[in-house]
């Protein structure tokens, strides 16, 4: 019998000791699941960034893949335009000596008809004519030179500048 | 119990305490900003050179290719600062959820 309440002693104690203790150790308890919680919280929230930031890279990169495709399409239409340009220069300086020509005698005709003119109003239609005739005759003559100066050498001294910036 | 047993046993109990533990994840790998490799090492053509002698054709075609050469280059130069301002965004928008779910964590109760 005594070992009983002995026994029932013991067993009371554990069981106040076990409450005590878990009473104590609550508060850890739950602080434990708060972090635990919150950690897999914050987890869910950079994954969700992590997604989030690819997308807006990929469609980053998309667009620049496609603006860079597009400059070198450009490009390469600029160099075949060009090419094709070069390619026809002496064609094109014949072409424009005899369009120089053409305006020439144009305007000489022109300037013919105004010296011969009966009114002054006949006179200043005329001289309007001749001005818009030497305007055009005049960017077919800088056309004409600047054509062909395009195999000519640069001068050293001006090449000289622009060498001077080094890759 | 044998020596045999006690050795079978303890397995079991380690598996049984480890059930009891409880795994905190404290810090959460941080945001990365994942730029590909190739479009950080990618660097803008050089000058094209003329040596003397060189026409006015030669010189107007590499002005073209350098034209073509500096737009590419601020393409690029355009395109990593929108990577970087892309993932500062990121950043800044997943540390401010990092802070409410910190704020929420630590709300009295």
């Amino acid at each position: 019998m005594q070992n009983l309440i002995y026994l029932i002693i013991m067993v009371l104690a554990g069981g106040a000791g076990w409450y005590g203790g878990s009473w104590k150790g609550r508060d850890a308890v739950q602080a434990v699941a708060r972090y635990q919680k919150l950690g897999e919280e914050a987890q869910a929230a950079l994954q969700q960034a992590k997604g989030q930031l690819q997308k807006d890279l990929a469609d980053k990169d998309a667009k620049f893949d496609a603006e860079i495709k597009k400059l070198n399409e450009s490009h390469t239409q600029q160099i075949q335009s060009f090419d094709a340009k070069i390619a026809g220069n002496t064609k094109e300086i014949a072409r424009l000596t005899q369009v120089s020509a053409a305006g020439q005698s144009r305007i000489a005709g022109l300037v013919k008809q105004r010296d011969a003119a009966a009114t002054p109003e006949e006179k200043k239609k005329l001289d309007t004519q001749i001005q818009a005739e030497v305007v055009a005759q005049k960017a077919v003559e800088v056309e004409i030179d600047g054509r062909k100066c395009l195999p000519v050498p640069v001068p050293l001294a001006v090449l000289a500048d622009w060498q001077a910036v080094k890759p | 119990m044998t020596r045999t047993h006690r050795l079978f046993l303890l397995p079991a109990v380690l598996a049984l305490l480890g059930g009891c533990g409880t795994t905190v994840k404290l810090l959460p790998e941080s945001l990365d900003c994942p730029v590909l490799p190739e479009r950080l090492d990618t660097a803008c053509a050089a000058p094209q050179v003329l040596a003397d002698g060189a026409s006015f054709e030669q010189l107007i075609r590499a002005s073209i290719q350098d034209r073509q050469a500096l737009q590419v280059c601020e393409k690029r130069r355009a395109d990593l600062a929108a990577s970087v301002r892309i993932c500062n965004k990121a950043v800044a928008e997943h540390l401010t959820k990092l802070r409410e779910l910190n704020q929420a964590s630590q709300a009295p109760r």
